[in-house]
């Protein structure tokens, strides 16, 4: 006991120390106070819907959208898609504030559901006679760019938000905002967008969310580290 | 039986005491986030410890557990309003110190594969010379950083070695060379475009 109060209370035996302690304690300015991570999320959420439905009101959604989402695939995916993008918005939130990081089995769930969503397409859609992948971009071009920018304006919010906290991995923060964020882009998009053919949804709609997610990680690299600086 | 109940009698004072410190620690944290300075200055104080001991078991280069601690407590610094009062310190702290670590050897590994020593870097009589770039070299060297002139007028003008002016400075030899190495970074970038 005796020895473990000395050690705790025994003064680190460098110079630099107190030079150092005094440098801080002059900086000890009041911080900032972080936004619980619940906080964070829920409000994420709140607007990436409220952009959602904006974009929806824009564009218009498919014309028997509420007979759609009543036959399993339709409903499926887009469930997926959503709970991929909750999932991924958490896990960004959490790798940003030291001592939150979730655990394996919470990435493992959400690279499951990820897969899942990437899988149901081949399973469930309409499936094309001959598959030409380039034809169906050049022809879903409209849908893949309403699908990246309607994406675009929830990764800017969540940017914003993570960019206040202080990842230690900013590659690995920046990536999962753009899977969560351009999720929400695919969801927009397939709600609005009456066709629900394999390679139109692949390259038209999921496509814009994967290359979204590349750029995001990228610029997250940079933009999420400049806290350290 | 009885040393066994005086044991864990002894494991939960011991216990309680890393509960209770904890908890204090944790209460100047909340003060340390509304800029109390004495709060942060007692804080420091009592974790430097804690925390030069984390890294002195993480750091294999004794040379090196000065400035990774340095970058450590920097870090905490910058990180310290993401820190939760609702929720226990332990793992903030230690994710914070880790991962200022991990960084601090990641930046030291890629600085070391691009070292340039410093004895083989250009010695100030070859440009003193010159009178001309004398000048330049005098106005170039104002221009850099307090911390990087001084390293290289330590080294170069007064001819002090690595140990002597790490000495004088209060710092390790390996910071010295890294400080000496941005220097001559700057300088010859300095120099190079004057001449252009």
């Amino acid at each position: 006991m005796k020895t473990h109060t000395t050690a705790k209370t025994k003064q680190t035996p460098l110079a630099f120390h107190e030079r150092l302690v005094d440098q801080m304690v002059q900086d000890a300015k009041p911080a900032s106070v972080l936004i619980r991570p619940v906080v964070q999320w829920v409000l994420w959420l709140a607007a990436s819907l409220l952009v959602m439905a904006f974009f929806w009101m824009r564009m218009g959604v498919q014309a028997n959208v509420s007979q759609v989402m009543k036959q399993m695939p339709p409903l499926l995916f887009i469930l997926s898609a959503f709970a991929g993008a909750s999932l991924a918005a958490w896990e960004a939130i959490a790798s940003s504030i030291p001592g939150r990081q979730t655990g394996k089995a919470y990435r493992v769930l959400a690279v499951l559901v990820l897969m899942a969503l990437a899988s149901i397409p081949f399973i469930f859609f309409n499936q094309p006679g001959s598959l030409d992948l380039g034809k169906a971009l050049s022809n879903g071009m409209g849908c893949a760019e309403g699908a990246a920018f309607s994406g675009l304006i929830p990764w800017i919010f969540m940017g914003w938000m993570l960019s206040r906290n202080a990842t230690f991995h900013p590659w690995w923060t920046g990536l999962w905002s753009g899977v969560s964020a351009f999720l929400m882009g695919t969801i927009t998009i397939q709600i609005h967008c009456p066709s629900w053919d394999m390679d139109h949804v692949l390259m038209a709609h999921l496509l814009p969310a994967a290359v979204g997610t590349m750029v995001a990680s990228l610029l997250g690299a940079f933009w999420f580290a400049r806290w350290k600086k | 039986m009885k040393s066994s109940r005086l044991g864990s009698s002894t494991a939960s004072k011991k216990d309680s005491w890393d509960h209770l410190q904890w908890e204090s620690w944790s209460l100047l944290m909340v003060k340390i986030q509304s800029g109390d300075q004495e709060a942060y200055r007692q804080f420091l104080n009592e974790i430097g410890p804690l925390l030069f001991n984390y890294v002195r078991r993480r750091v294999f280069n004794p040379e090196m557990v000065p400035d990774v601690y340095q970058e450590v407590l920097l870090t905490l610094h910058k990180a310290r309003f993401t820190y939760e009062p609702s929720r226990p310190l332990g793992p903030w702290l230690f994710t914070v110190a880790r991962n200022s670590i991990l960084d601090a050897l990641g930046r030291n590994r890629k600085f070391a594969e691009r070292e340039v020593p410093t004895e083989t870097l250009p010695e100030s009589g070859e440009v003193e010379n010159d009178g001309s770039l004398g000048d330049e070299l005098h106005q170039a060297l104002n221009s850099l950083s307090p911390i990087h002139r001084e390293a290289i007028e330590l080294l170069k003008l007064r001819g002090l070695s690595l140990e002597e002016a790490a000495k004088e400075l209060n710092i390790s030899v390996a910071a010295l060379k890294v400080r000496a190495h941005r220097g001559y970074e700057q300088l010859r970038k300095l120099l190079t475009e004057k001449k252009k």
